[in-house]
């Protein structure tokens, strides 16, 4: 399975306590072994994903609380996976119509997940609907060029968002500088 | 439009009960669970969306391994994540353990009444010492099977009997697997003919939509589905001792 920095998070959590034991984003920075700004601020953003998800609460301001693991949501994808995996143990194919109805995922996204594994070589359409898994292994393929896009954008969004903040603070420095030349 | 009838999976009342025992079983920190039925009621699909939906591990015994606990414990290690599961039985033991201890993960056993009877002594250590909860899945005779090992019955805290395929979910497959929305009189029909078996009823939805297809000269979405069509598609069906 991949390591991803959420996964390092995660685990870091967890070393720090059971459930329901309360930890600060500093402590977890040093746990997780970062050091510099900006990965002390993907700490943050991977923390917000945790809350938004429910593996994690805010207690109070920068102090979090570790939620029951049970709470935490599978993503659509490791379902649809799992289940394909599970099928081909009884040697039956799957179709789109069945992997949405086990995941709740929507079709357009089933569609693009077995474009993945068509493309990965993992996956056989047997035509008719039907795809078969040809590669078992535990190990889920990922779609490591859409993550790297979306990461892309994200990190843009991020620049964005800290340019109009830096924007907002000049702005608010010229009205307060041109107040003080009216006042004078 | 030509109809067809597609593969598909119903989250129904069966799902949620078996998704509900066990996350109850994790809750309680472990045991086992028993699920059993006759054939056809969806007791292996259901398991396998189950353990898919809750992060659990799915076994299906094979025939093959009657005589080889080593071969059961490899195919343990594999679903655990372990890609070359080691060649000997104390270390394949020990290494699905740490990777089960600690994770709460449910564990089905699907066909476990093939199993033989000293495996199950396997399974009985295998949960103690994970703390995490086994189902096992099987025909109804895997009750006096689970019943003759005191220990492994004494740890059951679960048993799970699957409802019989209820009306709605009859119209729900419909639906999602042909996109047929079926009168009701249709519906009571293949709930009666189906006697609660999925495979029956898949049958039957198939011979619904040849008939509607072969009415409608290729256009089945636009007959009229009509309690006389279900019939004849029902009774096209053998029904085994069911019929008789």
């Amino acid at each position: 399975m991949r390591d991803t920095f959420a996964d390092r998070v995660r685990s870091a959590i967890s070393e720090l306590g059971a459930e329901d034991a309360e930890f600060d984003t500093g402590t977890l920075a040093d746990r997780v072994g970062v050091q510099t700004y900006t990965d002390k601020k993907r700490v943050h953003s991977t923390l917000r994903d945790f809350r938004r998800s429910g593996e994690i609460e805010s207690v109070r301001k920068g102090i979090y609380r570790c939620l029951k693991r049970r709470s935490i949501p599978i993503e659509k994808q490791r379902i649809m996976w799992e289940y394909f995996r599970m099928r081909k143990k009884n040697g039956a194919s799957v179709t789109v119509e069945e992997l949405q109805g086990v995941s709740d995922a929507s079709a357009d996204y089933v569609r693009e997940f077995l474009r993945l594994l068509l493309k990965l070589g993992v996956v056989r359409d047997l035509g008719g609907g039907h795809y078969q898994l040809l590669k078992d292994s535990a190990g889920m393929p990922r779609n490591d060029e859409k993550a790297e896009r979306l990461r892309r954008l994200r990190t843009r969004g991020r620049n964005a968002l800290d340019a109009i903040h830096a924007a907002r603070a000049a702005i608010d420095k010229a009205e307060r500088l041109v107040m003080a030349i009216c006042e004078d | 439009m030509r109809l067809q009838v597609q593969q598909t999976f119903v989250k129904g009342l069966n799902f949620r009960s078996l998704k509900i025992a066990a996350e109850a079983l994790t809750l309680s920190g472990g045991g086992f669970g028993k699920l059993s039925g006759t054939p056809g009621i969806g007791k292996s699909v259901t398991a396998q969306a189950v353990a898919a939906n809750i992060g659990g591990v799915y076994l299906r015994v094979a025939s093959i391994w009657r005589r080889s606990e080593l071969d059961f414990i490899q195919e343990l290690c594999r679903e655990l994540g372990i890609d070359s599961p080691p060649a000997r039985k104390g270390r394949c033991y020990n290494l699905a353990i740490e990777k089960l201890i600690g994770t709460d993960r449910v564990v089905f056993v699907d066909e476990a009444a093939r199993l033989p009877r000293d495996f199950l002594n396997i399974l009985l250590d295998l949960c103690d010492v994970s703390a995490c909860p086994f189902v096992l899945v099987g025909e109804p005779e895997l009750k006096s099977m689970m019943e003759e090992n005191k220990r492994l019955w004494s740890r059951t805290h679960r048993v799970i009997e699957f409802e019989p395929l209820s009306l709605a979910e009859v119209a729900m497959y419909a639906k999602q697997a042909s996109g047929l929305d079926l009168p009701p009189s249709v519906v009571s029909i293949l709930h009666a003919s189906s006697r609660g078996d999925w495979r029956i009823l898949k049958r039957d939805l198939l011979g619904v939509v040849g008939m509607l297809n072969a009415k409608g000269d290729g256009h089945g979405d636009q007959v009229p589905i009509t309690a006389e069509i279900a019939r004849i598609a029902a009774s096209m069906g053998l029904r085994g001792e069911a019929a008789a």
